[in-house]
């Protein structure tokens, strides 16, 4: 194999490792290699090579670490002053003196030109023959590269991340046999050949995908796929889970902007294909897209095995978005927990009349976990009734951030209040109510003398301020003013 | 106190390198690999001799071992943490190199990352010091090595 310039530094190493000077001359250290190689193992590589200046013994100590994390290396190099064909020298270095397996790799480098990809290349070609397991591959420089080919020939790959890349397939391509786990993030990929490359790896288990264009659709044929993450992929048309219908956990959200492109769908056919499903994570604008369709009482069937159900920044303006909860947890008999987190802004919004609760009766549902903003009248709605139909609820928790500047002391009151009034179907049932306590305080301070410090004329009404909001806090927990 | 005197009756005796003698339960001595195979090569009613570790040592390693028995993770998380906080560095490295001896899977793991978060970003010196190397390189030679890999020194810690 050629490698251009590789500097002179390095070829030194490359004679001398001949050697292994392996001579023993280092008396007093006794911890056996094993065990050094362990240590080293866990630092990161600038600590590894660093030790090669120990002794004779630990000159090449470090080579024999089955790791290579060269995540910051490009760019620490960069900052002290090498150049590219330095920095690229120095690593082709790494990969062949390494001595052994080498297990994972991470390398965080531009891959912008031949060059480049050139020496990427054969690196892979020398790590496809080092029984390599995890890889990440981060592209840092600006525009989206192909993936280097060489990629598809790591056969003991189990773990592959990718980041701003182009992923294409060669053409006869074989699969990864032991692939387990795929992230992409950043990545220009087709529907078509993602679909292949995960039909292709007999035992994929987890695909994570964040921020990917070209991926048009969603439908991947695999029986082994239990774990699926896709957020924001903006050229997103439609999904399905009908040829991946193993699926355990689903999380799916993307940001608002990327819903235009989205065929709308009906829960129930969302729900249809996903018979195995323990966990979902629905995000806002999935919630929306969902709930914009026909959402029926509940569905026509039940879903037995959904335990948990996590919606991110659900829209408490929108009763719409209250029923499809509603939907959900009427289908789902042996739901566990439900989680929401809302930091949309509520309005006053039309008041829903009181959820119906006939003929609904959530015998499993244990945890409840909401947070908003401000507790609005939807929220408490909806706490309302989980809590008058769930007979085994353990604890509920209402965690509310207001703002700072418009924390409003009386409706804590009344929400607390009100919370505590509320009829409950679980007699254990454990309320919480958290809200910024005095802690805040201490937050506040610097913020209101900040707004009042521009205007010294204001620092009278600033004191009578923090006066004030001493008194509330005294007396909502009944304690005379200090 | 019935199974605690069967225990008893039946557990080996290990013979430190300063002629402490420990008796364990078979329990506690199968977590440790090379006493395991020993026991498998002799009768059990010998006692085992270990020529590489001392009392101290080894009473830590039993420590270990019987304390992190318990009920929860968190709570043998903290155990562990605090067994790793009341080592002195000497001591640390000298059990490391029991540990290895003993092959105690658990100490194995845990150990180097120990040590692995006291010596990161740590100077030449430090690391000398700490894993007791003699250097043996001539000032020339390791001047060289330090230019070669200059990077890799930028911005390290002071002892």
């Amino acid at each position: 194999m050629v490698l251009p310039n590789i500097p002179a530094l390095f070829s030194s190493f490359m004679k001398r490792c001949i050697y292994k000077a392996n001579d023993g001359t280092d008396r007093i250290s006794e911890l056996p290699s094993e065990i050094i190689v362990k240590i080293l193992y866990l630092l990161p590589t600038r600590d590894v090579v660093r030790t090669s200046v120990l002794s004779r013994k630990w000159r090449y100590m470090w080579i024999l670490v089955p790791r290579l994390d060269l995540e910051d290396f490009y760019r620490m190099c960069k900052s002290v002053g090498y150049g590219d064909t330095a920095i690229f020298g120095i690593m082709s270095g790494f990969v062949m003196l390494h001595d052994g397996p080498i297990y994972n790799v991470s390398l965080d480098i531009p891959m912008g030109n031949s060059f480049r990809i050139r020496f990427i290349n054969n690196w892979l070609k020398i790590l496809s023959k080092c029984g390599l397991q995890e890889i990440i591959l981060h592209n840092s420089e600006e525009g989206i590269y192909e993936v280097p080919s060489n990629l598809f020939s790591l056969q003991t790959l189990t773990h592959c991340m990718l980041k701003y890349l182009q992923l294409s397939l060669p053409p006869k391509f074989g699969g990864f046999k032991y692939l387990y786990r795929l992230d992409l993030s950043h990545v220009k990929v087709d529907s078509d050949e993602l679909d292949t490359l995960i039909s292709l790896s007999p035992v994929i288990t987890i695909v994570f995908l964040q921020f990917c264009y070209g991926l048009e659709y969603i439908n991947f044929s695999s029986t082994t796929l239990t774990s699926l993450c896709v957020h924001n992929c903006e050229d997103m048309k439609s999904f399905s889970f009908q040829n991946s219908n193993n699926l355990i956990d689903l999380s799916i959200n993307c940001i608002d902007p990327y819903l235009k492109n989205l065929e709308k769908q009906s829960i129930s056919s969302f729900m249809k294909d996903l018979r195995n499903i323990n966990s979902i994570l629905l995000g806002e604008s999935y919630i929306k897209l969902l709930s914009s369709g026909i959402i029926p009482d509940s569905l026509h069937w039940s879903i037995d095995i959904l335990k948990y159900l996590d919606l991110h920044n659900l829209d408490f303006n929108e009763s719409r978005q209250l029923l499809l909860i509603i939907c959900l947890l009427r289908s789902s008999p042996n739901l566990l927990g439900l989680y929401i987190k809302s930091h949309i802004i509520t309005l006053e919004p039309e008041l829903l009349n009181e959820l119906e609760c006939r003929s609904f009766c959530h015998s499993k549902l244990k945890t409840v976990e909401i947070e908003v903003e401000t507790p609005c009248k939807h929220a408490l709605l909806l706490i309302r009734f989980l809590l008058a139909n769930s007979s085994s609820l353990e604890i509920l928790k209402l965690k509310v951030n207001p703002n700072i500047r418009t924390l409003d002391l009386s409706l804590m009151l009344s929400t607390s209040q009100g919370l505590l009034e509320m009829e409950r179907a679980s007699p254990r049932a454990q309320i919480k109510f958290i809200y910024p306590n005095f802690i805040i305080i201490k937050d506040v301070i610097p913020i209101w003398l900040r707004d009042y410090s521009d205007d010294p004329s204001s620092k009278p009404s600033f004191l009578v301020r923090i006066k004030s909001f001493i008194c509330d806090f005294c007396s909502m927990f009944y304690m005379p003013p200090i | 106190m019935a199974e605690k005197a069967s225990e008893s009756s039946n557990s080996i005796s290990l013979n430190t390198v300063d002629g402490k003698i420990f008796k364990v339960s078979p329990t506690i001595a199968n977590q440790m690999q090379t006493i395991q195979s020993l026991i498998k090569a002799y009768d059990s009613s010998r006692v085992i001799s270990l020529p590489h570790v001392n009392a101290f040592h080894l009473s830590k390693i039993i420590e270990y071992l019987e304390g992190k028995s318990a009920t929860t993770v968190s709570a043998v998380k903290e155990f562990e943490a605090q067994f790793m906080k009341d080592l002195s560095l000497k001591q640390l490295k000298g059990l490391l190199i029991a540990v290895g001896y003993l092959k105690v899977n658990e100490l194995l793991e845990l150990m180097p990352k120990t040590v692995a978060k006291l010596i990161e970003n740590k100077s030449v010196e430090f690391l000398r010091k700490f894993f007791g190397i003699v250097n043996d390189f001539t000032p020339s030679e390791e001047a060289k090595i330090r230019e070669e890999i200059a990077w890799a020194f930028d911005g390290v810690d002071e002892d």
